[in-house]
């Protein structure tokens, strides 16, 4: 009897804790509202920065930003959560943002591994260019959180290499091809090498 | 108003909001902050009037330049146009002004600037019905002030002094301040001192002591100041408790109760309790809305509403 299960869509969701602002996801920018964003199962990269409250007492704290910070990190049907510490002195925000103390952690409170570097900009800091200072940064490929593969030659980011589209197909048959994306990777060796002979036999 | 933060936390944390980075290059950075505050205000007193008050219009320009070596020249100039806007004659824009290096954990700075004992305090008041603490009760100047401020992990020292100059607002004589803070796992320890030598009279010497605890979303804290004044011989002591709460993630009270006693005088007792809503999605604009009242005869509480951003 054939069983037919519907596919669960396996989404990483992120939560960016209180004071973190997220610039862009995968090379876009984000445009999204919310603490928590959800994103394609593989690696992912982000581009976020932390505004803390400095100061002793509230009359005289002034807020201040951290460097603006390129975060990679591999993730596949989890909830991570990506905070800050508590900084309240100019003394941490400087040590933050030399040392980066981001924390990034999964549903348990477990650390989850990440690279993540500083996207630098000289001069005026108005009207920043994100989209275009992550693509220049990943192409040169020299820093800690690059990730070249997700672009393509026309320096296009991509939501995963994997996706990348060799055969156009028709709109309706997207979602199909998606799903058979999904659970080819999601099978283990045996079960992949049984798929491929049952395509090959022509059935 | 200077004081301890009782890390409420609606005021500990900003949502979204951005401080501006105006410009950085070659260890160069310009930081812009602004803060305004107004408020609709009935002071305590008998038959006060409403009216509006310019609280903070302040305009924060912080300057640092990276020497290498982990050493940074750093300077700041504060504008708030309050008095301006109060309707106040004689008043200069001019908040602070300073330039100082950092090395390290150490920053030595100078120029028109905070004293150390301003660090000083826990009431909790917008608008505190009494002296905030007897640092705040001794009338200060800042205009030829030398700090060095040693900033390290769990603790925070400060030193101060305030050169003997002349022609400074009414205020004269030299000043010398220091305080330190320590923070070890909720607790938080406060204590200052003051030597105030004012031109041709016998010093006057304050010091302090505070405490603060935080319980998940509570908080309670209390402190102690007093005055010797040597040219009266009559010691003037403060004292402040403040307790807060974080009721929601947005929203934040604080009560508090303040008494304030000069030897051959009575006392006089102030309270007051506010609320403080911040929008969740910038943290950084808040309303706010006190009531006060203190225990002399024949006033009536005063009341206050307001708004406050930050950038």
């Amino acid at each position: 009897m054939l069983v037919f299960v519907a596919p669960v869509y396996a989404d990483v969701t992120l939560r960016l804790g209180e004071g973190v602002d997220l610039k862009a996801i995968n090379g876009g920018l984000s445009g999204r509202e919310g603490r928590e964003i959800s994103l394609r199962d593989g690696p992912s990269q982000i581009l976020v920065e932390y505004t803390a409250e400095l100061g002793r007492n509230d009359d005289d704290s002034v807020l201040d930003t951290s460097d603006v910070f390129v975060i990679l990190f591999e993730s596949e049907d989890q909830y991570l959560t990506l905070e800050a510490p508590d900084i309240s002195t100019r003394q941490e925000m400087r040590a933050f943002n030399k040392s980066d103390g981001w924390i990034l952690k999964d549903a348990g409170g477990n650390p989850h591994p990440f690279k993540s570097d500083v996207l630098e900009k000289d001069g005026f800091q108005f009207a920043r260019n994100y989209e275009q200072e992550l693509s220049d940064y990943n192409r040169a490929g020299s820093g800690e959180a690059a990730l070249a593969g997700l672009q393509d030659s026309n320096n296009r980011f991509l939501d995963n290499p994997d996706r990348k589209d060799e055969f156009p197909v028709a709109r309706d048959q997207e979602m199909v091809r998606e799903m058979l994306r999904y659970w080819y990777l999601k099978a283990d060796e045996n079960t992949k090498r049984e798929m491929k002979r049952w395509m090959n036999s022509g059935d | 108003m200077k004081k301890l933060l009782l890390a409420v936390a609606v005021t500990a944390a900003a949502g979204s909001a951005n401080a501006v980075t105006v410009y950085e290059n070659d260890g160069f950075t310009y930081k812009l902050n602004g803060d305004l505050q107004v408020q609709l205000r009935r002071d305590i007193g008998e038959d006060e009037s409403e009216y509006v008050d310019f609280d903070d219009l302040e305009l924060k320009n912080y300057f640092s330049y990276d020497l290498n070596n982990d050493m940074t020249a750093f300077g700041r100039v504060d504008f708030d146009f309050k008095d301006e806007a109060n309707g106040k004659d004689n008043v200069t824009p001019l908040e602070e002004a300073y330039v100082g290096i950092r090395y390290g954990v150490t920053s030595f700075s100078f120029g028109k600037q905070n004293f150390a004992s301003d660090e000083f305090g826990v009431e909790e008041a917008y608008e505190a019905p009494l002296d905030e603490d007897q640092f705040d009760a001794v009338g200060t100047d800042g205009d030829d002030t030398f700090r060095v401020d040693v900033e390290l992990d769990n603790i925070y020292l400060v030193s101060s002094y305030e050169l003997e100059a002349e022609d400074k607002g009414g205020v004269e004589g030299e000043f010398f301040d220091i305080f330190a803070f320590a923070d070890v796992a909720g607790l938080s320890l406060g204590g200052g001192f003051q030597k105030h030598t004012p031109l041709g009279g016998e010093s006057l010497d304050t010091w302090g002591v505070s405490a603060g605890y935080e319980f998940g979303v509570f908080g309670l804290a209390a402190d102690y100041s007093v005055t010797d004044d040597g040219n009266t011989d009559l010691d003037t002591q403060l004292y402040n408790v403040a307790a807060t709460l974080d009721v929601t993630n947005t929203t934040g009270v604080a009560i508090g109760m303040q008494n304030q006693e000069e030897d051959n005088a009575d006392d006089v007792t102030g309270w007051y309790a506010n609320v403080t809503y911040k929008f969740p999605t910038q943290k950084n604009v808040s309303v706010f809305a006190e009531i006060a009242d203190n225990d002399i005869d024949e006033t009536d509480m005063g009341a206050l509403a307001g708004m406050r951003v930050k950038f």
